[in-house]
């Protein structure tokens, strides 16, 4: 089987407009959690967001396409880091029909569905956010931006859904049916979401809290993230700079409950393992794990309890970034796979924030401080979803 | 690429017993859409179980079901599903809930079982199986990259038996936006199709067994952008080369006319070009228009080809020979277009 690699990098999150803006941040220990100011909804001053402060007219600007009707904040999202990591990544020949995009999100265009769904019920107006709403859009029209002639596609599996869509770019480059494929997730802020998570009542008041004694919930977030992968063959031919290897993957499913994680984790668990075993690699070659750590009590103790039996209580430094770009549902997956490649590149770990009591129930924390200079050859980096859908990458230095 | 369908299971606006006679009563559509022929949940789900489940969930548990009954495996390796619009219900429900409730009062259980994946996880979760599962929702092509997926699971070989489905529901207020669209016109000059729902499960694998139907032979799917030039043809004979089958090999085409004249001619036109010696027939007169409706069009294919026969009324062909191969041709208003390939085991 091909090795594929990965090439170009880009996202957008609260913390940054881009890759450079974002590492900034992560090294500044800057939290993009804050209070709400652009999504209209009654919980405004109740809950806090990893909200992007840029409206979307800004966001056209950002994406360089003239203000119209028709795109979501969603597509927006995408098509700005879509964009940065085909620049990243210097693609010349994007049209070929050997060049794919995979693209994930959670729930599509519902940011503008919730605000026409009832004028297009009765007839009235708004006609165009009828095909808008579906998750195949913003991977159409990202394609469009990028001239991708190619396999597209969408992948939808909640809060690991890019995790995934990432998993199958790979998997086809790894069977020779796709040279390079662009892969990653969008999805923006939603009165949706926020009041679906509200319903189950698992936002947090505050800023989220990963893995501390004390952690009382998500802090939603919204952006995208992007990575281009390239097989072995077309990087050696074209001589290409490559950031990192996409090393391996696991995907297996908790099958215990819609939206409640197994006490032991072992979806969580199948999952880091069937990465180890996919990359060739045993547990004690991982150097850090990005973490999924949503702050919910159920995950980060189902997730503790997974590392706890993979790595036979050795556990690697760890922490979640979800407390720098919030939740990003179905782009947090690729959002933090850019992350991962950034603490390869630059040997650092970026660590948790908002922590500060360890957890009773288990006898290791979280990375609390930047460490610089960190020989890091392998990161393993988890996405969990509703549903127990449950996937872990492996990205490692060259 | 050559693997085998062990067993199919099948809810749709058809009658959902799969054997030789399959569409000999042909349902026609009953109300303004084609619904889904409702099965006694409580003959197939714990009572306790299916009480809190959408009906499309509930559709979908017992359309799996049916399919591993069929194909004699308790459980399988990995689940894959292809939704084009997932579980509309509940996101219409929890959606109308928050904007008429100025967001409040709402449903945790709606809006847990809004989101596409929800339909493989539930799966998942009634049959405890821990291994691969995987949701695709890219409109017309979503149950092809299921499929596809499934495909690149087996041949990658850490995987041997695969769950697939195909499946979206239509729902009155969804039928209603479709029409203030102008999706669905109905005027003098032709009778578009009506817009559907199915839930149809496939076992894929990389055994031949007892139970084999057919196989899969290639997938191909193909999305034209604006001043593309690709034609149909070449993408047709590219996906055939790669099937490594002639265009003379193949028996019949089955083709996802919606009525349109417009987008219907290239179906025709097709069929004469490269498969001149193939009968032709359409299919979603029986199921209605939908984003996977191409997995009933697999059913149909597979029922075909295990029983030598197309079914009365559908279309002729000649007595005695035999239908090997059968390709399936969708395209979502030339925009979109699609094939599958399937064979005699």
């Amino acid at each position: 089987m091909q090795r594929v690699f990965i090439t170009g990098v880009g996202m957008i999150s609260s913390i940054g407009r881009n890759v450079n803006e974002t590492f900034s941040s992560l090294k500044a220990l800057n939290s993009g959690i804050s209070e709400l100011t652009l999504l209209e909804t009654i919980h405004k001053n109740l809950i806090l967001a990893a909200e992007i402060k840029l409206t979307d007219e800004e966001l056209f600007q950002l994406a360089g396409i003239k203000p119209q009707k028709g795109f979501t904040r969603t597509t927006l999202l995408g098509i700005i880091a879509a964009k940065e990591a085909v620049q990243c990544s210097r693609l010349n020949d994007i049209s070929n029909r050997r060049v794919g995009l995979i693209s994930a999100t959670s729930v599509g265009g519902m940011d503008k569905t919730e605000k026409v769904y009832f004028n297009l019920l009765n007839g009235k107006s708004d006609f165009i956010y009828a095909s808008t709403h579906d998750c195949a859009d913003s991977t159409i029209k990202i394609a469009e931006v990028l001239k991708i002639r190619g396999h597209i596609s969408t992948t939808s599996t909640a809060c690991s859904a890019s995790a995934n869509s990432i998993m199958v770019g790979m998997r086809m480059v790894q069977n020779g049916l796709l040279d390079k494929v662009i892969v990653g997730g969008t999805d923006s802020l939603t009165k949706f979401t926020l009041n679906g998570f509200n319903s189950l009542m698992i936002l947090s008041k505050e800023k989220c809290k990963p893995f501390d004694d004390q952690r009382d919930g998500i802090s939603l977030g919204e952006g995208a993230g992007y990575l281009v992968l390239e097989s072995e063959e077309v990087v050696l031919k074209e001589m290409k700079n490559i950031l990192c290897e996409l090393k391996g993957y696991g995907n297996a499913c908790d099958a215990y409950h819609q939206t409640a994680t197994s006490p032991e984790g072992d979806g969580p668990y199948l999952a880091m393992n069937n990465a180890l075993l996919s990359s060739n690699l045993s547990n004690k070659d991982i150097d850090y794990i990005n973490a999924h750590g949503t702050g919910t009590t159920n995950n980060d103790l189902s997730e503790c309890k997974a590392m706890e039996r993979l790595f036979d209580c050795k556990i690697p430094p760890f922490s979640s970034t979800k407390g720098y770009t919030g939740h990003c549902l179905g782009a947090s997956g690729a959002i933090e796979a850019v992350i991962s490649s950034l603490a390869i590149t630059n040997k650092i770990i970026f660590p948790n924030l908002n922590f500060k009591h360890k957890m009773s129930e288990v006898d290791f924390s979280p990375t609390l401080e930047l460490k610089g200079n960190v020989e890091i050859k392998n990161v393993l980096s988890n996405s969990f979803g509703f549903g127990g859908n449950n996937t872990t990458l492996i990205l490692s230095r060259c | 690429m050559k693997f085998f369908i062990n067993g199919v299971g099948l809810i749709s606006p058809q009658q959902n017993t799969f054997d030789e006679t399959f569409l000999n009563n042909i349902s026609g559509i009953e109300n303004k859409y084609y619904q889904n022929k409702e099965l006694n949940y409580k003959d197939y789900l714990d009572p306790l179980v299916y009480r809190r489940l959408s009906r499309l969930i509930k559709t979908n548990l017992v359309s799996a079901k049916m399919c591993l009954k069929d194909s004699l495996i308790n459980n399988p390796d990995a689940i894959i599903v292809g939704t084009g619009l997932g579980c509309i219900e509940d996101t219409e429900n929890f959606l109308i809930g928050m904007l008429e409730n100025n967001e409040a009062l709402l449903s945790p259980t709606q809006f847990m079982q809004s989101t596409h994946n929800t339909i493989s996880s539930q799966i998942a979760i009634l049959l405890k199986c821990h291994g691969y599962n995987n949701t695709f929702t890219h409109r017309s092509f979503s149950f092809e990259h299921a499929l596809l997926d499934g495909c690149l699971l087996l041949k990658e070989n850490r995987h041997f038996n695969i769950l697939i489905g195909g499946t979206d529901e239509i729902t009155e207020k969804l039928y209603t936006i479709i029409g203030n669209i102008g999706l669905t016109k109905n005027n003098n000059r032709y009778k578009q199709i009506a817009p559907g729902e199915g839930s149809i499960f496939f076992l894929l694998s990389n055994n031949q067994s007892i139970k084999s139907n057919a196989v899969v032979r290639g997938i191909s799917t193909y999305h034209k952008l604006k001043g593309d030039n690709l034609i149909v043809e070449s993408f047709i004979l590219e996906a055939l080369e790669q099937a490594k089958i002639n265009n003379s090999e193949i028996d019949l085409m089955i083709c996802g006319n919606t009525g349109t004249p417009r987008f219907d001619k290239i179906y025709s036109s097709i069929a004469d070009k490269i498969f001149p010696g193939a009968t032709i027939i359409p299919y979603k007169y029986l199921c209605g228009d939908y984003f996977t409706a191409s997995a009933f069009a697999l059913a149909l294919a597979i029922n075909i080809i295990k029983y030598q026969r197309i079914p009365d009324g559908l279309g002729s062909f000649a007595n005695n020979k035999i239908i090997n191969n059968i390709i399936i041709y969708n395209h979502d208003k030339e925009i979109d277009s699609s094939l599958i390939i399937v064979g005699k085991c």
